[in-house]
């Protein structure tokens, strides 16, 4: 604590120090050319800023100041540059007091002008891609919105696809994503609170939540946890995840993280918090338990009978993908008598060349296919292909041939790799995937002993975590009974009458009951 | 934090200084699948055990084709099993791995001398499963037959078991069976017995000349836990009827100058003790099964009720006549209740059974056997009267 307050007290020095000196309080001077002068201090060797003088009558009356590339400079041109230069003001420029409001007026063809009288907002405002107008003798600058940088389209997001369901996926301008969750909830009770987070990067940072639904416990401790956290600058949301989850030593994420507007939009429905940041196109939804882990986007798409069954599969894969390859270690080289005979025979006869012992084999193979994947990722896209290809032969048959590794192995890493991609939530299963190197390890020392110590241990720690107040493991332990229609079911549309116990404040009722269609319906 | 990291560290020591370390790889193990054993004279005992070859099974390599044996016999003597398999380990690359035995033979001569002292060891090696199977080798020794290959079977030793399945007995759960009955008093055990013999000559299966085998019904204990006869096939279904085990059965019976099958499909039974003043003992056994007519070689148009009747009484009244001779045979031939009528006692009379158990072999001879056949006949199929008219 006591470094923190340090810290803060040297920022705040340096802040200070950076102003110039003679100016006071702030504020904007009437003197025209005070004002550039301090501008042009401030964005001393800034190479990209624009401060462009007019004039009227041969003296400098207004200066234009903007980022080059930050703000839609075509548009200024048209709706204000040139009207100045080559038309006039269209009442006369005899009175200069009367400018600043002349121009106010004029500027309608801009969305949003406002007026600000502080330097310091000034080259925020500035700094944030709106145009500044200063005029000599206004004590008041406009700040007239014409961003106008670049931005990608809107695209499916690459993590998170669906079969069915909507197709965009937020991009890294706050301003669009806020704009895709408006689209979906058009009420007023969708509340987006900003706050700037970064002492450089002044990143935009938004806290969207519905108002009547979200629980006002959660949603305090989120604003405290954000107004907490000082740190340089903020370039993806995981900078803000680690300051505000829960158990910062859990390999598990506390904090959900999505590209999807409409997995934000049905979070924000059962009154959890979302949180956008700037120049990201990665949302934080809170609080997660550990079932949001396995339900995809698709899961709500989907007929809920065919959702409850891929359900049902996803977490026989996540069990697989944890327990597989401990399983066969554990089995083959303890307790070789609870396979059957004539399938311990055919690992046997596998196994017959290996020279390794078999966690040794595990760990190998295992080593190899999370090589591969990260290798996948990073490889150029033309060489990927080739990589994937020898690695798939090399681990796949000539290690095989070679007698390095049995064959019944190279099924088991196979079948692991291919369940661990079965959880939805990358970031989630990516826990997964390090337990299952632990589990490993304990499966090669002590044999089932060793994946049950593992289990119970992994049991507790999941059992202990909380995400913002909510049990990582609710609504099954503890057990609420009215919550479980979303966790290894999908209940149908219509039997989701009540909201989260833990996630809602007030409103608990999300549908009315009786909804189920049926010939007898709307009759009463 | 400097606490937790010593508290992680002592847990974590804990886990791998136990000193309790068994790991030992698959190819590391010799993987028995059946044991023999057999009495040598004078030496004590010889025990065999047939172990797989891993390598002549590779499925890469076609899987153990060639004409080649996948599996090799082994075998030593000893004074006892333990001594033996210490001997055995010897002659062994691998270590013994018993956890997939699922077959135990038993030589003639070893069952004949008894095996009340030498069946410890199935019981206390905790890789030792009790889900065996186990059989006498009638007429033979332990080791000729595991020696012997079976032409549908990757593993030899999977051909007894699969034949008693087939056969409907207590597969395997035989031994769990025997151990049970050996520790109870009202119950003498048997075992499944099998026969070395040409029996796939001129059948069309394997060469010619080759040996095999097949389930000849059962060996019959005493007390001692030693062997004193046999029953044949349909004798040891009759046994397993009574003792509710069998769960189908196909019956034949001779009528006029045809013959008639009834495959039962539910079996039931029920055996009713009963103890009169002058401590003379009753028992009424009723068996019940449920089944469809499979085969008519008569003249009987099953379709009429009076012939089904007809047949219904005639199955009740030759099967009463087996069974009673089963039992007869057993009564007085071996003087061993290998049907678990005491244990019927034992439960439904508890306070009589002090009495007897003592001398229960000699009073179960003397008991009075009355039984009733009670057969449903189901269906008779639709194809009509027989082509015999």
């Amino acid at each position: 604590m006591k470094k923190m307050e340090k810290w803060k007290k040297i920022q705040k020095n340096k802040k200070i120090d950076s102003l110039p000196s003679h100016i006071n309080k702030d504020m904007l001077s009437s003197e025209i050319s005070t004002n550039e002068k301090v501008l042009k201090e401030s964005f001393q060797n800034c190479s990209d800023f624009v401060i462009r003088p007019i004039y009227i009558s041969g003296e400098t009356k207004i200066f234009v100041i903007y980022v080059d590339g930050l703000s839609d400079a075509k548009t200024l041109d048209e709706v204000f540059l040139k009207p100045m230069m080559f038309e006039g003001l269209p009442e006369g420029m005899g009175e200069v007091r009367q400018i600043g409001q002349i121009l106010k007026q004029h500027l309608v063809a801009i969305s949003q002008v406002t007026t600000v009288s502080k330097m310091s907002e000034l080259v925020d405002g500035v700094l944030k891609a709106n145009v500044g107008i200063i005029v000599d003798g206004e004590t008041d600058a406009l700040l007239a919105d014409l961003k106008g940088y670049e931005k990608r389209g809107i695209e499916e997001p690459s993590t998170e696809v669906v079969i069915r369901g909507p197709r965009d996926g937020f991009i890294e301008n706050l301003r669009t994503n806020t704009s895709l969750l408006r689209r979906r909830i058009r009420s007023t009770s969708l509340k987006t609170e900003p706050i700037t987070i970064g002492e450089f990067s002044q990143t935009d940072v938004i806290i969207a939540y519905i108002d009547g639904i979200v629980q006002d416990s959660i949603l305090d401790e989120v604003r405290t946890r954000l107004k907490r956290i000082q740190i340089d600058g903020v370039l993806e949301s995981e900078y803000i995840e680690e300051f505000i989850e829960d158990n910062p030593y859990s390999p598990f994420p506390q904090i959900q993280n999505t590209e999807r507007p409409d997995i934000v939009a049905a979070s924000l429905l059962e009154g959890k918090v979302a949180i956008l940041v700037d120049n990201t196109p990665f949302a934080l939804v809170l609080p997660m338990t550990f079932w949001s882990g396995f339900q995809a986007a698709g899961d709500y798409y989907e007929r809920f009978m065919y959702a409850t069954f891929i359900r049902i599969i996803r977490f026989i894969l996540l069990s697989v993908s944890i327990f597989f390859p401990s399983i066969y270690v554990a089995l083959t080289t303890y307790h070789p008598k609870l396979i059957p005979t004539s399938l311990l025979i055919s690992i046997a006869a596998s196994r017959e060349s290996v020279p390794f012992p078999a966690v040794i084999e595990v760990l190998l193979m295992e080593f190899m296919f999370d090589g591969l994947r990260e290798a996948g990722i990073r490889l150029p896209k033309p060489v990927g292909s080739a990589v994937s290809i020898v690695g798939a032969l090399v681990i796949g048959q000539a290690a095989v041939q070679a007698g390095i590794v049995s064959a019944p192995m190279v099924i088991v890493v196979a079948t692991t790799g291919i369940a661990s991609f079965g959880i939805p939530r990358y970031s989630f299963g990516n826990a997964f995937q390090m337990i299952r190197y632990v589990m490993l390890i304990l499966a090669g020392c002590l044999g089932f002993y060793g994946i049950v110590i593992g289990f119970i241990a992994l049991t507790i720690h999941l059992v202990n975590l909380r995400s913002y107040g909510v049990p990582y493991f609710s609504p099954v332990a503890p057990l609420i009974p009215r919550d479980l229609k979303d966790i290894v079911i999908r209940a149908p549309r219509w039997a989701f009458n009540y909201r989260r116990e833990f996630f809602s404040g007030r409103n608990k009722k999300r549908i009315p009951k009786g909804q189920k269609p049926s010939p007898k319906q709307g009759e009463e | 934090m400097n606490r937790r990291l010593i508290c992680f560290v002592i847990y974590s020591s804990l886990l791998f200084t136990s000193g309790c370390w068994d790991r030992v790889e698959i190819n590391n193990r010799a993987i028995w699948i059946a044991t023999g054993l057999d009495a040598i004279e004078k030496e004590g005992i010889q025990l065999s055990g047939q172990i797989i070859i891993p390598s002549s099974m590779n499925p890469q390599n076609g899987g153990g084709g060639n004409g080649e044996k996948n599996f090799f016999l082994i075998s030593a003597i000893g004074e006892n099993v333990t001594d033996a398999t210490q001997n055995i380990q010897m002659k062994l690359s691998r270590k013994a791995f018993y956890g997939q035995r699922r077959v135990l033979l038993i030589g003639e001569k070893f069952a004949k001398l008894g095996l009340k002292n030498q069946l410890d060891f199935t019981i206390k090696d905790p890789n030792a499963s009790l889900r065996t199977d186990a059989f006498v080798v009638k007429k033979g020794t332990a080791i000729d037959m595991l020696n012997l290959s079976y032409p549908l079977e990757n593993i030899p030793a999977d051909a007894p078991l699969k034949e008693h399945f087939q056969a409907g007995g207590t597969n395997d759960t035989s031994y769990l069976h025997f151990l049970k009955a050996a520790n109870s008093k009202g119950i003498r055990p048997n075992l499944p017995a099998i026969e070395i013999g040409n029996f796939q000559d001129g059948e069309g299966v394997g060469k010619k000349g080759e040996k095999s085998y097949q389930l000849t019904g059962t060996a019959v204990f005493d007390q001692d836990l030693k062997l004193c006869g046999y029953l044949n096939m349909d004798e040891y279904r009759d046994q397993l009827w009574i003792m509710e085990i069998l769960k189908k059965r196909s019956l034949t019976i001779l009528i006029e100058d045809g013959n008639v099958s009834l495959d039962l499909d539910k079996m039931g039974s029920k055996v009713i003790p009963e103890i009169s003043r002058n401590k003379k003992i009753k028992f009424t056994i009723a068996l019940t099964g449920e089944g469809a007519v499979i085969e008519n070689n008569t003249n009987l148009d099953l379709t009429q009720p009076k012939n089904l009747e007809f047949i219904q009484n005639e199955f009740n009244k030759q099967y009463k006549k087996q069974v009673v001779h089963t039992i007869t045979k057993v009564q007085t031939e071996y003087g061993t209740d290998i049907f678990g009528f005491g244990e019927v006692i034992h439960k439904q009379i508890p306070h009589q059974w002090r009495d007897l158990m003592n001398d229960w072999d000699k009073k179960f001879s003397d008991a009075d056997v009355t039984v009733k056949v009670n057969l449903t006949i189901r269906r008779v199929g639709l194809s009509g009267p027989t082509l015999r008219k």
